[in-house]
């Protein structure tokens, strides 16, 4: 009996269509380069039909992968040192920003005290005005005094 | 990054997954270059997102792209399977001579005996060897059984010639003459 290799593969295909492959292509990927586990997931992704084809597909992908990349980190970098910004600069100023969280309301809490302690003072101007003092302009005003004789409204005479 | 800077970048760069999705060498179908892209900028973008530190960038795109076409195909592959022949009672127009009963002259010559003795014997062969014949009758390049194993390529271009040939070998026992290409 006489086989070719078309016909091997076509066999070896159809007895791998229904075979379920448990491993997902990061596991075998991230898996050492051949090392006996990248070897056990290559074949149980060999063993489906459906897996080991869309390997194949995920092979061209990698240049794609690549070009993405490099576009995305150009980005990312241009973006940043727009602000003269870079990663460890950006962890900096995060600790700057959780400090004068942290400083801010204890330097607003010191302020009040402080305020409130002046409050005390004895030099106040308010305090050392004496409304019973007989230089006070208030206690000379008495609506009651017959004596002023210069208010122009009484002198005005309709007769 | 935003979502519309990454989608950006990803058109830049479509034709490159176009190529990739719709090349000859893959035997699958369903899968659409749009499918991919879809599914890729969402998962990458969660992840730029997060602000997540990732170590090789390019290595992880390759990685998620992968998986996203593994999920693709898989998806489509149960949509295939639940999706019933139509039967003779229920088509108005069904023309039973399109579905051929008649076994193709390629399947006349294996029994299904004889179908179980050579998987049997790719089962058989060493580890490396089994890997290397399995990846040859999937259609693998010596290239893509390098990215898939990670051997060197001087390792499975040997391994692809010597695990044919160590094949060839056992099916001659079981009176099976196999033509290497």
């Amino acid at each position: 009996m006489k086989l070719t290799e078309k016909q091997l593969a076509d066999l070896f295909i159809n007895s791998t269509q229904a075979n379920q492959a448990p491993v997902g292509a990061d596991e075998c990927l991230n898996a050492m380069p051949a090392s006996p586990a990248r070897l056990k997931h290559a074949e149980s992704l060999l063993n489906n039909f459906t897996s080991a084809q869309s390997m194949k597909m995920a092979f061209g992908m990698k240049q794609w992968s690549k070009k993405v990349a490099d576009s995305i980190q150009t980005s990312q970098k241009s973006w940043l040192g727009f602000f003269g910004m870079n990663h460890s600069f950006k962890v900096a100023v995060a600790v700057m920003a959780f400090a004068f969280m942290l400083v801010i309301p204890e330097f607003s809490q010191r302020n009040i005290a402080t305020v409130s302690v002046n409050n005390d003072m004895t030099k106040d101007v308010i305090s050392n005005a004496h409304f019973e003092n007989k230089s006070d302009v208030l206690s000379k005003g008495s609506f009651d005094r017959e004596t002023q004789t210069n208010d122009s409204l009484f002198d005005a005479n309709f007769g | 990054m935003k979502k519309r800077q990454l989608n950006q970048i990803f058109q830049q760069h479509q034709h490159l997954i176009e190529k990739a999705v719709y090349s000859k060498n893959i035997q699958i179908s369903g899968i659409t270059a749009d499918d991919v892209f879809q599914e890729v900028s969402i998962r990458l973008f969660k992840v730029l997102e997060s602000d997540r530190q990732i170590e090789n960038l390019s290595s992880y795109i390759y990685r998620t792209t992968a998986n996203v076409i593994i999920d693709l195909a898989r998806k489509q592959n149960r949509h295939l399977l639940d999706v019933p022949l139509p039967n003779p009672n229920d088509e108005e127009h069904y023309q039973a001579d399109l579905i051929s009963t008649e076994a193709e002259p390629d399947q006349k010559l294996i029994d299904s005996e004889t179908k179980t003795k050579i998987l049997q014997a790719i089962e058989s062969l060493p580890e490396s060897r089994r890997i290397a014949v399995k990846m040859r009758l999937q259609g693998y390049s010596v290239k893509e059984m390098v990215e898939l194993t990670g051997w060197p390529y001087y390792k499975a271009e040997n391994l692809s010639k010597r695990s044919i040939t160590a094949l060839k070998e056992k099916l001659k026992l079981m009176n099976i003459d196999y033509e290497i290409n």
